[in-house]
Protein backbone atom coordinates (compact mmCIF):
# COMPACT_ATOMS: atom_id res chain seq x y z
CA UNK A 1 0.00 0.00 0.00
CA UNK A 2 1.29 3.63 -0.20
CA UNK A 3 1.16 6.36 -3.04
CA UNK A 4 2.71 6.07 -6.27
CA UNK A 5 5.57 8.71 -6.55
CA UNK A 6 6.68 10.06 -9.98
CA UNK A 7 9.52 12.19 -11.02
CA UNK A 8 12.18 11.44 -8.54
CA UNK A 9 15.78 12.27 -9.26
CA UNK A 10 17.42 10.40 -7.38
CA UNK A 11 21.75 10.50 -7.50
CA UNK A 12 22.64 7.15 -9.68
CA UNK A 13 24.80 5.36 -7.14
CA UNK A 14 22.27 5.74 -4.21
CA UNK A 15 19.53 4.07 -6.72
CA UNK A 16 21.82 1.44 -7.78
CA UNK A 17 22.79 1.01 -3.39
CA UNK A 18 19.29 0.66 -2.77
CA UNK A 19 19.14 -1.62 -5.60
CA UNK A 20 21.78 -4.32 -4.92
CA UNK A 21 20.70 -3.88 -1.32
CA UNK A 22 17.18 -4.64 -2.34
CA UNK A 23 18.12 -7.98 -4.19
CA UNK A 24 20.90 -8.69 -1.52
CA UNK A 25 18.16 -8.59 1.30
CA UNK A 26 15.22 -10.10 -0.98
CA UNK A 27 13.29 -7.00 -0.01
CA UNK A 28 10.83 -4.73 -1.86
CA UNK A 29 12.71 -1.62 -2.89
CA UNK A 30 9.25 0.63 -1.99
CA UNK A 31 9.96 -1.46 1.70
CA UNK A 32 13.45 -0.18 1.52
CA UNK A 33 12.62 3.97 0.34
CA UNK A 34 10.08 3.79 2.79
CA UNK A 35 11.98 2.85 6.20
CA UNK A 36 14.93 5.15 4.97
CA UNK A 37 11.76 7.88 4.42
CA UNK A 38 11.18 6.70 7.86
CA UNK A 39 14.01 7.57 9.74
CA UNK A 40 14.85 10.32 8.11
CA UNK A 41 11.97 11.85 9.22
CA UNK A 42 12.50 10.76 13.16
CA UNK A 43 15.98 12.22 12.80
CA UNK A 44 14.40 15.34 11.67
CA UNK A 45 11.75 15.63 14.64
CA UNK A 46 14.57 14.42 16.92
CA UNK A 47 16.31 17.43 16.16
CA UNK A 48 13.70 19.83 16.07
CA UNK A 49 12.60 18.43 19.57
CA UNK A 50 16.27 18.53 20.52
CA UNK A 51 16.78 22.41 19.74
CA UNK A 52 13.26 23.10 21.72
CA UNK A 53 14.91 21.59 24.79
CA UNK A 54 18.36 23.56 24.36
CA UNK A 55 16.00 26.91 24.22
CA UNK A 56 14.41 26.62 27.07
CA UNK A 57 14.12 29.41 29.11
CA UNK A 58 16.75 29.79 32.07
CA UNK A 59 14.81 30.60 35.44
CA UNK A 60 16.94 31.25 38.85
CA UNK A 61 15.48 28.54 40.84
CA UNK A 62 18.28 29.01 43.83
CA UNK A 63 21.17 26.95 44.09
CA UNK A 64 19.87 24.25 46.07
CA UNK A 65 19.16 20.64 44.71
CA UNK A 66 16.32 19.29 44.39
CA UNK A 67 14.68 16.40 46.35
CA UNK A 68 11.89 14.49 46.64
CA UNK A 69 11.41 15.79 50.34
CA UNK A 70 11.14 19.27 49.30
CA UNK A 71 8.49 18.08 46.37
CA UNK A 72 6.15 16.02 48.90
CA UNK A 73 6.79 17.86 52.73
CA UNK A 74 5.77 20.82 54.01
CA UNK A 75 3.09 23.02 52.97
CA UNK A 76 5.59 25.60 51.73
CA UNK B 1 17.18 1.96 25.10
CA UNK B 2 14.57 4.00 26.55
CA UNK B 3 15.86 6.31 29.89
CA UNK B 4 13.22 7.52 31.85
CA UNK B 5 13.99 11.03 33.06
CA UNK B 6 13.68 12.12 36.47
CA UNK B 7 11.90 15.60 37.88
CA UNK B 8 14.99 16.57 39.11
CA UNK B 9 16.77 16.65 35.86
CA UNK B 10 13.70 18.57 33.87
CA UNK B 11 14.12 20.81 37.20
CA UNK B 12 17.79 21.64 36.14
CA UNK B 13 17.72 22.01 32.55
CA UNK B 14 15.55 24.99 34.21
CA UNK B 15 17.72 26.10 36.68
CA UNK B 16 20.63 28.13 35.50
CA UNK B 17 21.79 28.62 39.44
CA UNK B 18 22.16 24.81 39.51
CA UNK B 19 25.63 23.64 38.42
CA UNK B 20 24.01 20.44 36.84
CA UNK B 21 22.28 23.13 34.40
CA UNK B 22 24.41 22.85 31.21
CA UNK B 23 24.72 19.23 31.65
CA UNK B 24 21.22 18.58 32.53
CA UNK B 25 19.72 20.20 29.50
CA UNK B 26 22.35 18.86 27.19
CA UNK B 27 21.91 15.15 28.33
CA UNK B 28 18.46 15.61 27.89
CA UNK B 29 18.76 16.96 24.56
CA UNK B 30 21.30 14.33 23.50
CA UNK B 31 18.54 11.70 24.61
CA UNK B 32 15.02 13.77 22.94
CA UNK B 33 16.84 14.03 19.64
CA UNK B 34 17.60 10.42 19.48
CA UNK B 35 14.29 9.11 20.49
CA UNK B 36 15.22 7.68 24.10
CA UNK B 37 13.75 10.11 26.87
CA UNK B 38 10.65 9.37 28.41
CA UNK B 39 8.69 11.06 31.36
CA UNK B 40 6.02 10.28 33.54
CA UNK B 41 2.95 12.24 34.38
CA UNK B 42 4.54 12.03 37.73
CA UNK B 43 7.62 14.23 36.72
CA UNK B 44 5.09 16.63 35.20
CA UNK B 45 2.94 16.85 38.82
CA UNK B 46 6.10 17.43 40.60
CA UNK B 47 8.13 19.86 38.18
CA UNK B 48 5.20 21.90 38.46
CA UNK B 49 5.20 21.41 42.89
CA UNK B 50 8.98 22.06 42.93
CA UNK B 51 8.41 25.29 40.89
CA UNK B 52 5.88 26.72 42.28
CA UNK B 53 7.53 25.92 45.64
CA UNK B 54 10.69 27.73 44.58
CA UNK B 55 8.77 31.06 43.36
CA UNK B 56 7.48 30.17 40.25
CA UNK B 57 3.76 31.48 39.51
CA UNK B 58 1.00 28.60 38.61
CA UNK B 59 0.64 29.68 35.36
CA UNK B 60 4.30 30.03 34.22
CA UNK B 61 5.01 26.53 36.22
CA UNK B 62 2.25 24.75 34.16
CA UNK B 63 3.28 26.03 30.76
CA UNK B 64 6.43 24.12 31.40
CA UNK B 65 5.10 21.08 32.05
CA UNK B 66 3.42 21.38 29.04
CA UNK B 67 6.58 22.46 27.45
CA UNK B 68 8.17 19.13 28.35
CA UNK B 69 4.76 17.28 27.37
CA UNK B 70 4.86 18.17 23.91
CA UNK B 71 8.86 17.01 23.64
CA UNK B 72 9.04 13.73 25.21
CA UNK B 73 7.00 11.05 25.31
CA UNK B 74 4.69 10.32 28.44
CA UNK B 75 4.72 6.55 30.16
CA UNK B 76 1.77 5.86 32.07
CA UNK B 77 1.15 3.81 35.48
CA UNK B 78 -0.48 1.21 34.29
CA UNK B 79 -2.36 -2.14 36.01
CA UNK B 80 0.98 -3.83 36.77
CA UNK B 81 2.59 -0.58 37.94
CA UNK B 82 0.27 -1.13 41.37
CA UNK B 83 0.85 -4.63 41.58
CA UNK B 84 5.04 -3.98 41.29
CA UNK B 85 4.55 -1.34 44.09
CA UNK B 86 2.71 -3.30 46.33
CA UNK B 87 5.09 -6.29 46.05
CA UNK B 88 7.97 -3.85 46.32
CA UNK B 89 6.81 -1.96 49.46
CA UNK B 90 5.86 -5.33 51.17
CA UNK B 91 9.54 -6.95 50.12
CA UNK B 92 11.58 -3.26 50.75
CA UNK B 93 10.37 -1.98 53.39
CA UNK B 94 10.22 1.20 52.05
CA UNK B 95 8.55 4.07 53.66
CA UNK B 96 7.25 7.71 53.38
CA UNK B 97 8.91 9.88 50.89
CA UNK B 98 10.76 6.81 49.31
CA UNK B 99 7.78 5.11 48.12
CA UNK B 100 7.29 8.05 46.07
CA UNK B 101 10.98 7.30 44.10
CA UNK B 102 9.90 3.81 43.86
CA UNK B 103 6.48 4.17 42.40
CA UNK B 104 8.50 6.08 39.83
CA UNK B 105 10.74 4.02 39.11
CA UNK B 106 8.13 1.39 38.84
CA UNK B 107 6.16 2.95 36.62
CA UNK B 108 9.09 3.39 34.10
CA UNK B 109 9.76 -0.89 34.63
CA UNK B 110 6.30 -1.59 34.13
CA UNK B 111 6.15 0.72 30.64
CA UNK B 112 9.57 -1.21 29.58
CA UNK B 113 11.40 1.83 30.27
CA UNK B 114 15.36 0.49 31.39
CA UNK B 115 17.39 3.10 32.37
CA UNK B 116 16.74 6.36 34.49
CA UNK B 117 18.81 10.07 34.16
CA UNK B 118 18.58 10.98 37.88
CA UNK B 119 20.35 13.15 40.09
CA UNK B 120 19.29 11.63 43.25
CA UNK B 121 21.11 8.03 42.04
CA UNK B 122 21.30 6.21 45.87
CA UNK B 123 17.35 6.81 46.14
CA UNK B 124 17.08 4.34 43.26
CA UNK B 125 20.59 2.21 43.46
CA UNK B 126 18.68 -0.48 44.63
CA UNK B 127 15.50 -1.11 42.32
CA UNK B 128 16.29 -4.09 40.43
CA UNK B 129 15.23 -3.38 36.34
CA UNK B 130 16.23 -0.32 36.53
CA UNK B 131 20.20 0.77 35.51
CA UNK B 132 21.31 4.16 35.99
CA UNK B 133 22.02 6.34 33.20
CA UNK B 134 24.71 7.54 32.38
CA UNK B 135 26.21 4.48 33.74
CA UNK B 136 29.22 5.81 36.27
Amino acid sequence: MGTVVKSVRVKEEIWESFRRISKEENRPLSQLINEALERYLAEKAGKIAAEKIRKLPELSLGPEPLTREEIYEGRG
Amino acid sequence: MRVGVDTNVLFYSLNKETPFHKEARENLALLVEKGQAVIAQQNLVELVVALTKRGIAPQEASSYAKYFSEIIPIVRPTGKTLMLFLDHVRKAALQGVRLFDLYLALTFISNGVDHLYTYNKKDFQNIEDLRLWPPS
